[in-house]
This record gives C-alpha cells, sequence and structure tokens, in this order.
C-alpha cells in the first residue's frame, strides 16, 4: 500500500477545492471582470502589485505621526500635572522619605510612564481605525504577498499584526495555526514586533534627540526596522530550525466599512485599559524598587539626593562597561535591566533617577548630553530588539511547554540587538556622526 | 464594456492626471529642487515620499478612467481617502503646534508656514467626490 | 436511521448548517420565530437553538447548529455539528451558503456530502448576488452538487417558503443521489482497502456512513480513530494504520 504523508488532509483539501473551482467555473459568471462593489474596487488599489507596499508604507507612517505629534501637547498638559503634584507634595509633606517615595518614587517612576498615556492611547485609536476599516488584513496580505515574492514562505503576519499592540496575544493567536513550524516560528519572531510598552521608550528618547518634527519617522523607522527583523528572522529560523512544509494559505478580507467612532474609541478603550492596568501593578512595583535602590543608603545619598552613593549606582557602574562602546552610561544601563521587567520601565528609571525637577524628562535626557541622535537611534533599536518582557517570556513558556524556547528566545534577542545597535552606532560613526 | 460614460470618464481622468502631477511636481520641487515649502523640506523624505505614492495612485487611474471603467474610479477614490488621512493628519498636526504655542512650549507660530500644500491638494481634490458619488450610484460595499 | 414515511405525521427534524456570518441565524429565526428555545448541546458548553415550523400541514423540528468552516474533530463546535449529524441523524440537512462567496462556502457542502447528509442547499444573500451582477446557473449547480437549491434573502424572507416544501420533500424523499468526489487512485485505493476491513463489522457501516468513515481514517481524524480503536480488534486495526501509514 502507497505510504501517506501527514499531510493527506491537505491533499484532500485540496481536491475538494479543485472540484470546486470546477463546478463553480461552469455554473458562475462574474460579468466580464468589471468591479461592481466599494470593496473589490478598493482592493484594486490596495492589493495593487506595486502599490499595496508604498500604500501601506504611508498609513504606517501616518499611524505613528499621528501618535506622536498629535499627542504632543496633551503629554505636556501631563507632565505638568505631575510637576504641579510633585511641588505639592515637597511643599506640604516634612518628612523628608514620605517626600522621597511620593515625589521621585510614585511621581518619578510611575508618572513618568503615565505622561505617555496619549501616544499610547492614540496609537491604539489609530490601529482600532484602520482595522474597523478592514484595511489591516490587506496590510498583512501585502506584506505576506511581498515575502512569498521573496522567496519567503510562511503566514506569519496575521498574527504578528495583533502584535503592534501587545506580544502576548500575538503569540497566543499563534495557535491559529494549524502548521506547528509555523507556529514555532511565528512565536520566536513575535517579540521583534514593536508593542505599545515600547512606545514611551521610543516617544522619550526621539522627542528628545530628533524634535518634533522628524521623532515620527524615527519611531516609524524603528518599527520599520522589527518589520525588517522579523522577515528576516522568520527565514532564518525556518532554514535552520525548522525545516519543512508550509500550510497552505488562505486569508479573509472582510468587506470595507467606514470605521465609526463609537467602536473605534471603544476599541481603543479596551487596549488602553490594558495598558493602565498593567501601569498600576507591574510597572509601579518596579518603579518602587528601582526607587528603593536609589534613595540607599539613606546616609550616603543624602537623602536621596545624591543618586551617584546610591546601590542602583553601584549597580549601574558594574554594567556601563558592556555600554560604553555604544556611547551610554549608567543610568542607560541600569534602565535598560530593570526594563527586563516591562519595556515602559526603562522610563520609569529615567523618570526616577532624573526627576521631575525641571522640565520634562526628554529634556534632561539632553541636558545631560546622555544621547546623541545616533546613540538614541541604536538605543532605540536596542530596547526594540533585546529581550522580552516578563509577560512575553511567561507566555512562550507556557505556549511551547518548555524552557529551552524561551532561554534560547533570550540568548538570541540579546545577542541581536547588540549587534544590530553595533551597526547602526559603526555606520553612523563611519559617515561622522558622533 | 464601460461602466459609465466615456466622455465622463475623459474629464474624469484629465483632473486625475493634473493632481497627480500636482503632487509629484510639488514633491521633485522640494526633493530635488531644495524648496521649501511649508513645514516640508529636503530632510523631510517621508513626507515628500507620500506625495510621491499619492501621485501615483492618481496617475494609475488616469487609464481606467479614460476607458470609463469602474476601476479608474477606484484609484481616485483609494487617492481621495490617503490624501484624507495625510490631510487630516497635517491639519491635526497643526492644531497640536497652536496649543504647543499656547501652553508655552514653544516661541511662536506661523499659520501660515505651518499649512502644508499636501493638505491645499486635497481640497482640490475634494469636487471629485460628488462626481464619483454620482457614478457609482447604488454600489454595495 | 429515522424512519420517514411519505404521509404527513412524522416528525420532521432539520439541522441548519453553514459557514458564521451568512444569514444562518437569520433564516432560523424566519423559520421558527417565537417558537426558539436555547439550550446547549449534550455535556458541552455549546449553545443548541431549536424551534419549529408547520408547512403544508407538516411539523418540522429544526436545530440550529454552529457555523463552522469544516467539520474536523480538531475544534470543539465543529466536532458538536459534526455529531449532531452523524448520531443524530436529521431527517434533513439545511445547508446555508453565502451565494457572494460560494468558493469558501462549497467546502463545507462537499463534507456535508461526504457524511451522506440529506441535504438541501439555501443559497443566501440572493439580493446581493443580483446587485453585483453575478450569473449563478442555479439547475445546473443542483445537478452537479446533487441537491436542491433554494435561493434566499433572509433579511426580507424572501425564498423561505420555497425552502420549507423543500425541506419537506427532502424528508419525504428516499432517494438519495450524492455527487461522490473521486479523491485520485491513491486515496481511492486505500479508501477500497480501509474498506474491506469495515465491512467486517456490519452494524458499524449501518450507523455511520462507509465511506465518510474511509475518508476520515485516511484523513487520521482523532474522534473516528478512537472509535475504530474500541470497535476493532487489534489484527484489524494494524490492517488499517498500515493502510493509512501509521508507523
Amino acid at each position: 500500500m502507497s505510504e501517506f504523508s501527514e499531510d493527506l488532509s491537505v491533499v484532500l483539501a485540496q481536491k475538494r477545492y479543485e472540484r470546486i473551482s470546477e463546478i463553480i467555473g461552469s455554473t458562475v459568471k462574474k460579468d466580464g471582470g468589471s468591479v461592481r462593489t466599494y470593496t473589490d474596487m478598493l482592493d484594486r488599489v490596495f492589493l495593487n502589485k506595486y502599490l499595496g507596499i508604498p500604500i501601506f508604507l504611508t498609513l504606517l507612517w501616518v499611524m505613528f505621526q499621528f501618535s506622536f505629534t498629535v499627542s504632543e501637547p496633551f503629554v505636556v498638559l501631563v507632565e505638568k500635572l505631575f510637576e504641579f503634584l510633585s511641588h505639592l507634595v515637597e511643599q506640604n509633606v516634612t518628612d523628608p522619605y514620605l517626600t522621597s517615595f511620593i515625589s521621585t518614587g510614585v511621581i518619578g517612576g510611575l508618572g513618568s510612564v503615565l505622561v505617555f498615556v496619549p501616544p499610547i492611547f492614540a496609537l491604539f485609536l489609530a490601529l482600532s481605525i484602520l482595522e474597523d476599516s478592514g484595511y489591516m488584513a490587506r496590510a498583512a496580505f501585502v506584506m505576506d504577498r511581498f515575502m512569498y515574492r521573496l522567496g519567503l514562505h510562511g503566514r506569519s503576519f496575521i498574527p504578528l499584526m495583533i502584535g503592534f499592540g501587545c506580544n502576548v496575544p500575538a503569540i497566543m493567536a499563534a495557535r491559529s495555526l494549524d502548521n506547528e513550524k509555523d507556529r514555532m516560528i511565528t512565536i520566536l519572531v513575535s517579540p521583534l514586533m514593536s508593542c505599545s510598552a515600547r512606545l514611551p521608550v521610543y516617544v522619550l528618547i526621539a522627542g528628545a534627540v530628533f524634535g518634533s518634527a522628524q521623532a515620527g519617522t524615527a519611531i516609524f523607522f524603528i518599527y520599520a526596522l522589527g518589520i525588517v527583523l522579523v522577515v528576516l528572522a522568520a527565514q532564518l529560523f525556518r532554514k535552520i530550525l525548522f525545516k519543512g512544509e508550509q500550510s497552505p494559505f488562505v486569508l479573509e478580507l472582510p468587506t470595507y466599512a467606514m470605521p465609526n467612532a463609537k467602536s473605534a474609541l471603544l476599541h481603543m478603550w479596551m487596549r488602553g485599559k490594558m495598558f493602565l492596568k498593567k501601569a498600576g501593578t507591574i510597572i509601579f512595583g518596579t518603579a518602587i524598587i528601582v526607587w528603593f535602590l536609589s534613595v540607599h543608603p539613606w546616609e550616603a545619598t543624602a537623602g536621596g539626593q545624591l543618586i551617584a552613593e546610591s546601590y542602583i549606582a553601584w549597580m549601574g557602574h558594574a554594567l556601563e562597561p558592556v555600554f560604553k562602546p555604544f556611547g551610554w552610561d549608567w543610568m542607560t544601563a541600569v534602565a535598560l535591566l530593570f526594563g527586563i521587567v516591562a519595556k515602559e520601565v526603562v522610563v520609569g528609571t529615567y523618570g526616577v533617577l532624573l526627576g521631575v525637577d525641571e522640565g520634562t524628562l526628554g529634556d534632561s535626557l539632553v541636558a545631560n548630553g546622555m544621547f546623541t541622535p545616533l546613540t538614541g537611534l541604536a538605543f532605540m533599536a536596542f530596547v526594540l530588539i533585546y529581550v522580552p518582557c516578563f509577560a512575553v517570556l511567561a507566555t512562550i513558556v507556557r505556549e511551547t511547554n518548555s524552557l529551552r524556547w524561551p532561554a534560547f528566545e533570550v540568548i538570541f534577542q540579546v545577542a541581536l540587538a547588540f549587534l544590530v545597535s553595533g551597526l547602526i552606532i559603526g555606520v553612523g560613526r563611519m559617515m561622522g556622526m558622533s | 464594456m464601460s461602466d459609465f460614460s466615456i466622455e465622463l470618464g475623459k474629464k474624469l481622468g484629465a483632473y486625475a492626471l493634473v493632481l497627480g502631477l500636482a503632487h509629484a511636481i510639488l514633491g521633485a520641487a522640494v526633493f530635488l529642487g531644495g524648496v521649501e515649502v511649508g513645514t516640508m523640506s529636503f530632510g523631510d523624505l517621508p513626507r515628500v515620499a507620500v506625495l510621491f505614492v499619492i501621485a501615483a495612485v492618481y496617475i494609475m487611474g488616469v487609464g481606467s478612467l479614460g476607458k470609463g471603467r469602474n476601476e479608474g474610479i477606484a484609484f481616485l477614490m483609494a487617492g481621495l481617502l490617503i490624501s484624507v488621512a495625510v490631510g487630516g493628519l497635517y491639519l491635526l498636526e497643526t492644531g497640536a503646534q497652536y496649543m504647543m504655542y499656547i501652553l508655552g512650549e514653544t516661541d511662536e507660530f506661523r499659520i501660515l508656514e505651518s499649512i502644508n500644500p499636501a493638505t491645499l491638494l486635497l481640497v482640490l481634490a475634494l469636487p471629485l467626490l460628488p462626481m464619483m458619488k454620482r457614478v457609482t450610484h447604488g454600489m454595495v460595499w | 436511521m429515522s424512519t420517514k414515511t411519505k404521509d404527513t405525521g412524522e416528525q420532521i427534524t432539520a439541522a441548519l448548517i453553514g459557514n458564521p456570518n451568512v444569514g444562518k441565524t437569520e433564516i432560523f429565526n424566519r423559520l421558527t420565530g417565537l417558537s426558539q428555545r436555547v439550550g446547549n448541546f449534550p455535556g458541552v458548553t455549546v449553545e443548541k437553538k431549536g424551534g419549529r415550523f408547520i408547512h403544508q400541514g407538516q411539523v418540522v423540528d429544526v436545530v440550529d447548529l454552529p457555523g463552522t468552516y469544516s467539520l474536523t474533530a480538531k475544534a470543539l463546535d465543529e466536532l458538536v455539528a459534526r455529531d449532531f449529524i452523524v448520531e443524530e441523524k436529521p431527517n434533513v440537512v439545511v445547508d446555508i451558503v453565502d451565494g457572494t462567496s460560494l468558493e469558501r462556502n462549497l467546502y463545507l457542502t462537499f463534507l456535508l456530502m461526504e457524511l451522506d447528509a440529506n441535504l438541501v442547499i439555501a443559497l443566501n444573500r440572493w439580493d446581493l448576488v443580483k446587485a453585483r451582477k453575478i450569473n449563478v446557473d442555479l439547475d445546473r449547480l443542483s445537478e452537479l452538487l446533487g441537491a436542491p437549491i433554494v435561493a434566499t434573502v433572509a433579511t426580507t424572507g424572501e425564498g423561505l417558503e420555497d425552502l420549507k416544501s423543500s425541506i419537506i420533500k427532502v424528508a419525504h424523499d428516499q432517494k438519495k443521489s450524492k455527487a461522490i468526489l473521486d479523491y485520485g487512485n491513491d486515496v481511492e485505493a486505500g479508501i477500497k482497502s480501509i474498506s474491506a476491513v469495515l465491512n467486517e463489522k456490519p452494524d458499524l457501516l449501518k450507523r455511520y456512513p462507509p465511506r465518510w468513515l474511509a475518508i476520515k481514517l485516511i484523513e487520521r481524524d482523532e474522534r473516528v480513530l478512537e472509535k475504530a480503536n474500541s470497535m476493532f480488534s487489534g489484527l484489524q486495526m494494524a490492517k488499517i494504520l498500515e493502510v493509512i501509514g501509521y508507523e
């Protein structure tokens, strides 16, 4: 008897579809190739083989520019609010320890992250609008088709588009892939998609070193970099780790619809809620730990004033040599360390260490000369890649049922992060930038 | 063969061609000529690229429009939608800049400089809307 | 199998099935109206809606099965739908198909044909089909699929009386001319070999459509394999497993 390979159900399915095509071919006649619905019409353009990707990149750029620039005034408002609260505390609370806790720990640590609620919510709003309109499915299709043309197979993009908000549901969405190899590859490349947690870091650094006009573009570049890395990593994994067939690619394109304000805002709120919950728990908790380490030993730091004498400074200086070549200092080292818990904590750490006394956090970064446009860009790339946050790691453990893969993922991402950041710095230095 | 009158199609096609060329010329002026228009200057690659993308969308539809086919309307519609997204973004940006000025974060706000010509081109494209609606009357999503 | 006679007065059960979002719910509502009851399929958290309509003096019980794209053992609602058709053996299965995406919808239809279901196909969204100037040769399609087709517009109720008539007619007809899909020489030979083993258990063949069983075994359907394991001797299972290529 002949051997049937395990993909036999695919063969049977194919036979069924063939017969269906035959039947439809002889019984259904569409009217001479002209398009009859708005959806078909728009798809002629949005799925056009030349225009598809440029349009996608354009809309993507608009999305990021919107998230950054239009939310700026609101960011300023929130910053002023926290500044005010901070002064209020300093004037009315006498106990220096408590003052430090509230002002530096809570307001500095947590507040500095909450300041980014406007861009995050703006991003979520833009994402919701794009999804509700039906365009997102086209974007996924166009990207997957592009990958197919380059000889890169795999329907990675549909679950990954979810990653724009958070990598955790994207990893879980990989369950929809029947082919185990497809699923594993999708899980392993998901953390390379920029998520909303990284956005505060991008907004902070990009805003500080690139200024309003260019910041949106810098952020767009980082997201694009993420997509490129996803494509390359997927290729790498497929060739080396998971050789094998891919499942046939069927994607359902919903009809287009005019997105309505109510449902877009609702979706925005649903995603935003998760961020706020995370802020109130994980980010808050870690920020307090960072604060604690920054004001102890209490005497040595003269009541939290001399951060350079604190435990956290000691930790930072220990790590500093690793990052010196990139032009980053000890504060950045420590921010990256705590950022492993959740990427937003990178911002929170800066908030604690630099305080909210004068101006904004962004101004402080620039004033202290901590970043140049080149080192800032390399830093953003590093944050994009360097390690999956705790939540993502936990999800990978669950979904792959092993500790081997998450460990591999961590090593892979750290190595890749150093590589890419190094490349950026290297190329930049060659071009004469500092 | 055609979905609507070829005569109307040729008119729409001409309009689309003009719009497309306007975007392309503007983009070229900024990119090649170093001309500074509004908030765009040479370093602003994405804004220039976006102009070219919109130009491409309009121009690619001219052929179909000239034949009076629905497909041509598709390019017009898409071009308009993208223009709205981009033009809308620039308008919002202007508003945000104004708010920043009020909040005291920036020193000055010059309204004329803040208006991006892409927004103006969007306004020029708006008269197409009623014409498109008439042509695609009765269409479903 | 439930008995069917040519007289009215016998209980007829019709199951509604189809892809998600084809208008099945709307059709179910229009057929059953206020007689709807909601419950669960036995032992699972999948909702089961039931109701009835009376047409030409005949009472028809309608069960709304979960909307699915296929009938594998991998998803709970697919399994529930499949089990209902295979075990409860409704007199008629009404496959509701979206006329504007036939390519996708007919896949389920084919699976139902393999299940040996008594099919009536409701081609819904007929208004959109017409609006998009899509030309469907209903007679030929019905011939090729081996089942009656009724064009419906669930949102207005158009075609539903014809649908009811068709359901009753099919329930009374004993004729089961199904279109069989030839899967190619290799697979067909495999089906034959497996059927030979299956024939050793005639009561199994009375309960389940033989060809469907063979196909599921070839597809290594978990559920069917389980059942086979419990019904066949070690030797018989070994033969089957050899055919389907298990180590």
